[in-house]
């Protein structure tokens, strides 16, 4: 399949990339008609797994990067590897990053194409913890694509764009709140949960804008453990973070919020005082829906009716 | 005393009794509506008032104005009760004494049959007199606990930081005891209950018929009548 595809696109298709009126050439021009042709489009890999090649003409052309060629991140394919067709033999040189190369490997080649134009977002990123672990043998942590996408890029102040203040949340779960990835690394799977029972989580499933999300806090691109003195939430810098939108933040008020899950061993105080709530919710609603009905029901065993019993003589 | 439908008609509330009601309704009713989305925000109901009110933000500063609202009634309250007293107003109604678990007694009583006419009580019963103490006892615990989670930053200067996570806990919990509570208990006696049914107009004439005010504070009626044959006939 992959192959077949191929050998059509190098021999096609002046009418995309001139334009429909002879105009200046389209982004993508000598690469989306086979592309962005058919959604089904998709190369094997030895293994027999598969990887889609397609790639959405319309939402690359409106992605940030839609004005640039196929070629600003896949220039001379040849760089990248030697991938191999459904039955093993040898294709023409193409970006099979996915299924032909290690991991390592997929990681420093992403960040080689992304780094020239986002020097500093790389820079960052090559000093987190997400990059040790792909640079060792962490196969589940992100790369630049795993968290923007790579043919639909938008700006992250558009609230579509997967690193939107509205989207990061489900972005980061995608790995974080995975107890198959995360037990792998040792890392909490409640994280995300925890977030959602905050007061900022609960601020953003209704909407808030200004309310902290992951990456306000552990920031998008140079995320380390807390624990380490570069994290933006080590001891040292976690006040600063805070202070950004909460001005006068102090030591205690920093330590307000850690993802600690309201159970009895973590938070033991709100922990009971949910527990005395709901005794006292049960036995103060309880005992009104009890009074109440035994009211309605005296009201009506009375002979009197409804108007309930006569004036006391 | 005025007469409406052919009964007579008992002044219960006056303006400021009713101001300080028309206070505590409006106030309340917007922190509810503006407080429990943030509590379940995954319902869709708190999803449709968010929208309705222009966002999370939005609803955050109507709580917040509300609930100096509801401050204010409170204070409005307290002034008016104390300067009552000043003026000599001695007696106050709603101070609960050993009577009142005596009536509740005599109601279950009465309610098994055992009994046959309910206690007789004064111008405020025992139902009357549990939901104010639950409100003020709330008011105060949604004011200090309100009040840490307004202004977070200055407490925890003071306070360690498991305090505000005990306050948000507490302000939370307490809101949803004193909605049902209103729901459930306020509403039946004041709306729902057949004797009543659809409202007791009270809070908006201030007035009270004759046979209510029999049936429902007979110490009350006794104590008016008593007074009336001091002064003399009544004068209509
Ligand atoms: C902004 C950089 C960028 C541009 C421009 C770009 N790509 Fe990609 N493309 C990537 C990245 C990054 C990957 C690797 C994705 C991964 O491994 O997560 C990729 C992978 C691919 C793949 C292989 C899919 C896979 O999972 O291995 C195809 C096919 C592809 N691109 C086609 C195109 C076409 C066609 C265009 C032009 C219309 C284009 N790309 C433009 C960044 C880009
Ligand atoms: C763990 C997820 C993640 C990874 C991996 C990641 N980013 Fe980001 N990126 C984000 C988030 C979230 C934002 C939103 C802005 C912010 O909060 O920093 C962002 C924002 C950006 C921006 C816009 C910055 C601005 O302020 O205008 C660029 C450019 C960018 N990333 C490029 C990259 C590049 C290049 C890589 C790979 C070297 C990369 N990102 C890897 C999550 C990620
Ligand atoms: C040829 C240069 C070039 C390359 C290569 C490139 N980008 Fe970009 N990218 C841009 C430009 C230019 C913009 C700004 C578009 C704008 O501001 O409208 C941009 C914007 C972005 C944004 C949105 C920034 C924001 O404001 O939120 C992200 C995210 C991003 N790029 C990620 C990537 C990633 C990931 C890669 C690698 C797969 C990559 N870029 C490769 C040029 C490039
Ligand atoms: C593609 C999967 C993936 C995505 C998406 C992802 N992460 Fe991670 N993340 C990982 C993995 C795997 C690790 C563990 C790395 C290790 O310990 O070697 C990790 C580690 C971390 C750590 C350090 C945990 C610790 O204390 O050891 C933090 C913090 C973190 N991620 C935050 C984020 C945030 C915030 C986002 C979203 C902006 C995000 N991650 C998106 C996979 C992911
Ligand atoms: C208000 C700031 C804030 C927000 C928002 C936030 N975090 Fe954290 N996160 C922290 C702090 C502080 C810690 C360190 C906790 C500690 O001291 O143990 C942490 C720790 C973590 C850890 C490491 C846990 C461990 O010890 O293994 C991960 C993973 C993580 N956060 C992921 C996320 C994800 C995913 C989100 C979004 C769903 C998120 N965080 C949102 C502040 C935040
Ligand atoms: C991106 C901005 C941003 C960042 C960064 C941020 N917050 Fe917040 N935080 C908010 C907003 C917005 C609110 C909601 C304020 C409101 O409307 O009452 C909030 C509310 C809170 C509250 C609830 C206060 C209350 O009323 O009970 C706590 C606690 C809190 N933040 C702690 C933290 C801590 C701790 C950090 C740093 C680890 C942090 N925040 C970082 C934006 C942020
Ligand atoms: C009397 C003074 C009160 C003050 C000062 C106060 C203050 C606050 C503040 C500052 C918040 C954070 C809200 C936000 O940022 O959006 C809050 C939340 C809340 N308030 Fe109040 N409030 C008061 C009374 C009430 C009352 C009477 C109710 C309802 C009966 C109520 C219900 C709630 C609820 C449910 C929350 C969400 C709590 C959570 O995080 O789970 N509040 N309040």
């Amino acid at each position: 399949m992959a192959l077949a595809a191929l050998l059509v696109c190098w021999g096609a298709d002046a009418s995309w990339s001139a334009g429909d009126a002879g105009g200046p050439p389209r982004p993508g021009g000598r690469c989306l008609p086979c592309h962005g042709a058919s959604p089904t489009l998709e190369a094997v890999g030895e293994s027999g797994a598969t990887a889609s090649l397609h790639v959405d003409p319309l939402a690359y052309q409106a992605s940030v990067h839609g004005a640039l060629d196929c070629e600003a991140c896949h220039w001379r394919m040849s760089d990248m590897g030697e991938p191999r067709g459904a039955n093993g033999e040898s294709v023409d040189p193409v970006w099979l990053s996915r299924l032909t190369t290690s991991v390592p490997d997929r990681a420093r080649r992403v960040l080689e194409r992304c780094a020239p134009c986002h020097r500093p977002e790389a820079d960052d990123y090559a000093r987190s913890i997400h990059f040790d672990a792909v640079s060792g043998s962490g196969t589940e942590a992100p790369v630049c694509s795993d968290c923007h996408g790579a043919h639909a890029i938008l700006r992250h102040d558009d609230i579509e764009s997967s690193t939107s203040q509205a989207k990061v949340p489900a972005t980061c779960a995608r790995c974080h709140a995975n107890a198959r990835i995360m037990a792998r690394y040792d890392v909490r799977t409640d994280t995300v949960k925890t977030f959602e029972e905050s007061f900022h989580g609960k601020k953003h499933e209704l909407g808030s804008k200004r309310a902290a999300v992951c990456s306000s806090c552990h920031g998008g691109h140079d995320i380390r453990p807390a624990t380490d003195p570069g994290s933006r939430l080590s001891p040292a810098n976690r006040i600063a973070t805070c202070a950004a939108c909460h001005p006068g933040c102090t030591e205690q008020f920093a330590l307000s919020f850690g993802h600690k899950p309201m159970t009895a061993k973590e938070q033991p105080l709100v922990y009971w005082i949910g527990v005395f709530y709901r005794l006292m919710i049960a036995l103060t609603i309880g005992g009104m829906i009890g009074y109440i009905s035994l009211d309605l029901l005296r009201k009506a065993l009375s002979t009197r009716g409804g108007g309930g019993s006569p004036p006391p003589e | 005393m005025k007469r409406a439908s052919g009964e007579r008609q008992f002044v219960r509330w006056n303006g400021h009794h009713r101001a300080q009601h028309l206070g505590v309704v409006l106030s309340f009713t917007a922190l509810v509506f503006t407080g429990l989305p943030l509590r379940y925000p995954e319902a869709a109901p708190s999803r449709w008032i968010m929208s309705l009110l222009g966002g999370a933000t939005n609803a955050g500063i109507i709580h917040r104005v509300a609930a100096v609202g509801l401050l204010a009634a409170s204070a409005y309250h307290v002034l008016y009760v104390l300067a009552m007293w000043r003026a000599g107003h001695r007696q106050i109604h709603m101070l609960p004494g050993l009577k009142d678990v005596r009536d509740v007694f005599d109601m279950l009583r009465y309610f098994a049959g055992l009994q046959p006419h309910p206690p007789k009580m004064g111008r405020y019963g025992f139902p009357e007199k549990f939901e104010y103490w639950a409100m003020v006892w709330g008011t105060a615990i949604m004011a200090a606990t309100g009040f840490m989670m307004w202004f977070p930053e200055v407490f925890l200067r003071y306070l360690p930081a498991w305090a505000l996570a005990a306050a948000q806990a507490i302000h939370g919990w307490e809101a949803v005891l004193a909605a049902l509570a209103i729901l459930i208990w306020h509403f039946y006696h004041a709306h729902w209950s057949p004797d009543v049914f659809p409202m007791s107009r009270v809070w908006l004439t201030g007035r009270i018929s004759e046979s209510e005010l029999k049936h429902h504070h007979a110490l009350e009626w006794e104590r008016i009548q008593a007074e009336e044959v001091a002064a003399g006939p009544a004068a209509d």
